[in-house]
């Protein structure tokens, strides 16, 4: 035989990125320039397209290192709600996982037969903005969201933070972009976040230089593809 | 070689989508084509395409080990001097390569003849890898293909065991500019394949990589990057500003350095110099050799740097038959001899040849109705029929 003999269909880059629009309810006193689905949003809502991205870029980051993981589909998706969750990549050992019981486990990385675990965390929905979070504690002036569990038109117009609190938009407003949309611009920050694993206890050996030394020269050739 | 029509799956769009492979279809117009495939005997596949692929890589490869201790041939390159340690280094310390893909002229009758080497950056892999085989598999549950029917198509196998053996030990890093939804798919499978093969692996835009103090790559979280797979050219790499930090990084990259050399149109002429009518190689010349003239007013004008068919020139009898546009050619050009590319029922097929970790490891044909393969030629299965 000539062919692959193990292949199961491989899905590419894991789960699409879909981010929702949300809609009226009001559990939290949230207006819509708080809470936005993408950089786009945030900027349409009348803030400075500087300080979406820097919040967006803060969101992300925090995203990366804190999304809870789960060790099955089924418990993030309990908590976040169907199709919220996507593979999270490969964990190091010691890596802290959240489980269904609320408890933490440290996750042993050798314990399947390949070397790897795959483990599944919420995808980044939205991310919260410094002026509703001026009450709170965190010091952080942007934080990620998620989907919330709770199914129906309430989940689906809901979102959720790492804290656990849920939030809805509740201005008519937000009601025009219901229509869920693809969030080009969540696209290579998610992949990033995907894939990013705290690694606790592995510290940087080495400071950054510089940033941003590649790409200059394609950026010169628009094309569909970079490749051949 | 036939190309025989075929009823689509059903559901094909459908699948395309659920694996990712979001680029089926392309401005509307069908990138992945099943309406028909090509059949193959075994003896085409092995004889004319599986053996002459491998022949290739290895002259290829000994081309290599000429260029990095003679400057005359990097210099015939348009490849940059201040590039030259890096890629000597790479070679030198044994770097291997993941994966290359050759373009083929190849109707059935006589040998297949080489176009050129994608060698760095070939794209349309996940589609030859994985749908294609899916396609084959499932034509052969419904009965439309025979049950002993096969497919030249080893790639995600031997990916896996490839990236598993190159990268052990290393986090695996992958990297392409993320504004391109066919790279990123490219990119994403390669992660894929990493993770298959038991590998820690991270994605980082090519835009975002930075630079350590101690002469590592980083990726946007300020992560040393040991190992880097990256969907953009090596001569892009070598233009850009980090260019004069890649000859003492402790990173390693695939595919390697030293495969700006093979990347390169000028590739074609140095094999027909190192083996002149050898019956897988057209004539070629580079554009300032007055050997060129021996091939008339008929040829192939191809820039040293071009992808997808960009500034390619097909002129016959003294008249342009054909041309694609692009922003390529500024460091020169090769004239080949004009393959002759079939066409059939109005199509003109190109195969490419993958060579996976130095092995011939399968197929995938692009269709175009001109015989130029550009970036919007359909991609058609293949099966081996008898």
């Amino acid at each position: 035989m000539k062919r692959s003999s193990t292949l199961a269909l491989v899905t590419v880059a894991g789960a699409a990125i879909i981010a929702y629009s949300w809609y009226s309810n009001n559990t939290e006193a949230v207006t819509d320039s708080d809470i936005f689905t993408s950089v786009s949003d945030c900027i349409s809502s009348g803030v400075a397209e500087a300080t979406c991205k820097a919040r967006f870029g803060e969101a992300m980051t925090t995203y990366a290192q804190t999304a809870p993981r789960f060790v099955t589909k089924e418990d993030c998706e309990k908590d976040y709600g169907a199709g919220q969750c996507a593979t999270a990549p490969t964990a190091a050992t010691g890596e802290t996982v959240a489980t269904d019981n609320n408890t933490t486990t440290t996750a042993q990385a050798s314990q399947a037969t390949s070397g790897s675990t795959s483990y599944f965390m919420p995808m980044m929905m939205g991310f919260m903005a410094a002026r509703m979070m001026q009450g709170t504690q965190s010091a952080a002036s942007a934080a990620p969201l998620y989907g919330c569990a709770g199914g129906g038109a309430a989940g689906a117009s809901c979102y959720s933070s790492n804290t656990g609190r849920s939030y809805y938009a509740r201005t008519g407003a937000a009601a025009a972009r219901a229509v869920k949309t693809p969030v080009a611009e969540f696209r290579s920050g998610n992949r990033a976040g995907f894939n990013v694993i705290p690694r606790g206890g592995s510290a940087i050996k080495s400071a950054v230089r510089s940033r941003g030394g590649f790409g200059s020269t394609g950026r010169g050739y628009s094309s569909r593809s970079y490749g051949g | 070689m036939q190309r025989i029509k075929v009823k689509e799956r059903p559901n094909w769009r459908k699948s395309a989508e659920e694996s990712g492979f979001k680029y089926h279809t392309i401005d509307n117009l069908p990138y992945w084509d099943e309406t028909a495939y090509y059949a193959f005997t075994l003896k085409e596949i092995e004889e004319q395409l599986e053996y002459p692929s491998q022949e290739l890589h290895q002259m290829a490869l000994d081309i290599v080990a000429r260029a990095v201790r003679d400057e005359e041939i990097l210099k015939r390159l348009s490849i940059p001097q201040t590039a030259w340690d890096a890629i000597a280094s790479s070679y030198n310390r044994g770097d291997r390569s993941l994966y290359g893909r050759f373009d083929f002229a190849y109707d059935g009758n006589g040998p297949a003849k080489l176009l050129e080497y994608n060698a760095d950056t070939p794209t349309a892999l996940y589609e030859a890898a994985c749908f294609q085989w899916s396609w084959l598999e499932e034509l052969m549950a419904s009965g439309t293909l025979p049950a002993d029917a096969d497919q030249f198509n080893s790639i995600h196998d031997r990916l896996i065991a490839a990236l598993s053996s190159i990268a052990a030990g290393k986090t695996f890093h992958v990297s392409c500019m993320s504004e391109s939804e066919e790279d990123m798919g490219t990119a994403s499978y390669i992660q894929d394949c990493g993770k298959l093969a038991g590998l820690t692996t991270e994605f980082v835009d090519i835009q975002d990589i930075g630079l350590l103090t101690d002469g590592y790559f980083c990726d946007q979280n300020a992560t040393p990057i040991e190992l880097i797979f990256k969907l953009y050219p090596w001569e892009w790499m070598l233009g850009d500003s980090y260019a004069a930090n890649l000859g003492d990084t402790p990173t390693r990259f695939l595919e390697p350095c030293w495969k700006a050399i093979l990347s390169n149109k000028g590739i074609l002429p140095l094999l027909w110099d190192m083996a002149p009518d050898h019956p897988n190689l057209l004539p070629a010349f580079f554009e300032d050799d007055r050997e060129k003239w021996a091939l008339g007013t008929s040829f192939a004008r191809k820039p040293l740097f071009s992808r997808e068919g960009a500034n390619i020139m097909l002129m016959k009898d003294g008249a342009v038959i054909d041309r694609a546009d692009g922003a390529y050619g500024g460091e020169g050009y090769i004239r080949q001899a004009l393959a002759n590319i079939p066409c059939i029922d109005g199509n003109y097929p190109v195969i490419g040849s993958w060579i996976i970790a130095d092995e011939a490891a399968g197929i995938g044909v692009r269709e175009d109705t001109t015989p130029i393969t550009k970036n919007d030629s359909r991609f058609l299965p293949h099966a081996i029929i008898g």
